[in-house]
């Protein structure tokens, strides 16, 4: 059966999501070679790496978010289930449909607070730092709101998952 | 409705979210948005909020040390050091009373000098020291126990991510912290062989069939190689710790030498190919996203406890009883040891530090001293039933070999052992501030 509109929709995202967390996991490989260029540059040859602090400062929030989607999807996150487990099915199912909806809505605060800052940014093309070691921050508030969205989605996705669950279970109790 | 009231109602809310499985973050994050849109009656404040802590709260430069030194624990876990250590730790420790026991706990103390977690350690020694002793016939629960209990020193002893965590929460100096995590590190690491020592002296069968191990017996040249395999990563510790103390880098920096230094023994090893490297990389990826979704909700919640002015009102509340300070200290370790059932270590101290800093500040404490004493009564709650962490880590880790009730057990006379360094800890302030304050 060839795959249906919808799946290859959820595979391409999947792939996405996957693409965008590999990127932070080089991006955080390079960043400890650049630190420790710096440390053998300054010490050893008196030749510091100019704005590597400004550069490991900024990259990390653009790193988190994305990693977020991916964490979150691969299960990451932290969370405590040791009650979870014990509960009921339905009773599991249910609180689970509520936290992914919680989930959801709080990326997509995130997303719609970090929107005018980041349009404001690309506008003004804002930096931050100065001098030569000038920053721009709108591919750091761009990821944010992308790294969120793509959150927001995957916790969305298991709210759907855990009530058609639900609803599957009700009637076959039926 | 009262400001404080309302903090005092979210924080309720969390706890119960977080018991009942919500992600610790998603469940900060909202608690704090739902608490600041009560509090100032607009949804848009609260919004914001999330939007403001997400772009700024972490962008620091210090940051930094979280990624590099989870890296640098994975780097050196591939490496095999923690075999080398054992292997080391075992031709000098093996002829002691309990030897194994002690080369479990000095191979652990060392290791913890390169990894930051403890969970990770209790894993990766269940696998190193658990069938060694059951070879040498020791028994069951005491092997259980010491694997356990030795896996408490990873937080303590530099780099801890716990210790980080509180440094960066409190704005104290990260540096300073590590510094000071030493020697209360090498006071549980004695008080553990003392200990296993004792234990053994007065129930000789704890120590297996035979209580010298025969079969140790290496021929000097022998003896010399097992010992001094580990010497790189030594040379590795001295480096980055060393490069701390001395004030060469950051402790940031610090965590990226090590990384990369823990990243070109492996390679020395021949441990690295693609596939290990990304693996490698890709967990300390999740791990480092986790524990920064804590951090950056964790700055929602503080800033909605600010808001709401909750901390300062408790504070005044608290100063009102003229309590002596001790007491107000074992109220909030009682707190880290009950917490510990149900959370996590980070989302603990994430939650409870906002709450009890301005505490600890108008009672003069010196917040140094409270961090250690604090990641030791953290450390407590891992062995703590029900829920003890990193007894199911070890648990995951060898299957079916052990019951957790076993773990339990065996690691109880090591949580006594935990609590009398605590108490020390508390009552000897000199043993966690001395070294820090020579920087």
């Amino acid at each position: 059966m060839a795959p249906s509109f919808g799946q290859r929709i959820g595979k391409a995202f999947l792939k996405a999501t996957a693409f965008m967390n590999g990127i932070a996991t080089v991006w955080t490989f390079l960043i400890m070679f650049l630190m420790t260029a710096d440390v053998i540059g300054r010490s050893l040859f008196q030749h510091p790496i100019m704005g590597t602090a400004e550069l490991v400062r900024i990259s990390i929030v653009g790193i988190i978010f994305m990693h977020m989607p991916h964490t979150l999807w691969v299960g990451r996150h932290v969370r405590s289930e040791i009650i979870l487990a014990r509960l009921r099915a339905t009773t599991r199912e249910t609180l689970q449909i509520f936290m992914s909806i919680v989930g959801a809505a709080v990326f997509a605060g995130i997303v719609v607070s970090s929107w005018k800052p980041m349009i404001t940014a690309w506008r003004i093309l804002e930096y931050e730092g100065e001098g030569a070691l000038r920053v721009p921050t709108y591919p750091i508030r761009t990821l944010i709101v992308v790294g969120s969205a793509f959150t927001a989605t995957i916790f969305l996705y298991r709210a759907i998952e855990y009530l058609l669950k639900v609803f599957r279970a009700g009637k076959r109790a039926r | 409705m009262d400001p404080v009231i309302i903090a005092a109602i979210t924080i309720g809310l969390l706890l119960i979210l977080i018991l009942f499985g919500m992600h610790v973050g998603v469940a900060m994050a909202a608690c704090s948005a739902v608490g600041l849109w009560w509090i100032k009656g607009d949804l848009m404040i609260a919004l914001k909020i999330l939007g403001t802590t997400s772009f700024r709260s972490v962008m620091e430069y210090v940051f930094g040390v979280v990624p590099m030194f989870i890296i640098m624990g994975m780097f050196a876990n591939l490496s095999g050091a923690s075999e080398d250590l054992y292997d080391s730790a075992n031709v000098l420790l093996g002829k002691v009373r309990g030897g194994l026991g002690h080369a479990t706990v000095v191979a652990n103390a060392i290791f913890a000098a390169i990894t930051g977690v403890s969970v990770a350690s209790a894993a990766v020694f269940s696998k190193i020291a658990l069938p060694q002793m059951r070879r040498h016939g020791y028994d069951h629960k005491f092997a259980l126990g010491t694997v356990a209990g030795s896996s408490a020193l990873g937080m303590l002893i530099p780099p801890s991510v716990l210790l980080i965590i509180y440094g960066l929460l409190t704005e104290e100096a990260i540096g300073k912290l590590f510094m000071a995590g030493v020697l209360p590190g090498l006071l549980l690491a004695s008080v553990y062989c003392i200990g296993i020592y004792l234990m053994v002296l007065v129930k000789p069968r704890l120590g297996g069939d035979r209580v010298v191990n025969r079969d140790q017996d290496l021929g000097f040249k022998e003896f010399w190689r097992a010992l001094t395999k580990p010497w790189m990563f030594v040379v590795l510790i001295v480096m980055v710790l060393g490069g701390i103390y001395l004030g060469w880098f950051t402790p940031t920096e610090a965590g990226a030498v090590g990384a990369f230094g823990a990243f070109v023994l492996a390679l020395i090893r021949g441990r690295v190919n693609i596939k290990s490297l990304w693996n490698v990389l890709l967990e300390s990826g999740h791990t480092t996203a986790s524990v920064f979704l804590l951090l950056i909700t964790s700055q929602m919640y503080a800033r909605m406890l600010t808001i709401s002015g909750l901390p300062s009102a408790t504070s005044e509340w608290v100063m009102t009883f003229s309590l002596p300070p001790l007491v107000i200290v074992f109220v909030f370790l009682f707190v880290f040891i009950i917490l510990g059932a149900i959370m996590d270590s980070v989302s603990m101290l994430l939650v409870c530090i906002p709450l009890m800093l301005p505490i600890l500040k108008a009672l003069n404490l010196d917040i140094i001293w409270f961090g250690v004493i604090a990641v030791v009564a953290i450390e407590m709650g891992f062995f703590t039933p029900p829920f003890g962490l990193v007894v199911f880590a070890m648990k995951a880790a060898i299957g079916d070999e052990a019951s957790v009730e076993d773990i339990f057990v065996g690691s109880f006379p090591f949580l006594v052992m935990i609590f009398v360094v605590l108490l020390i800890l508390v009552f000897v302030p000199a043993l966690s501030t001395w070294f820090p304050s020579l920087m």
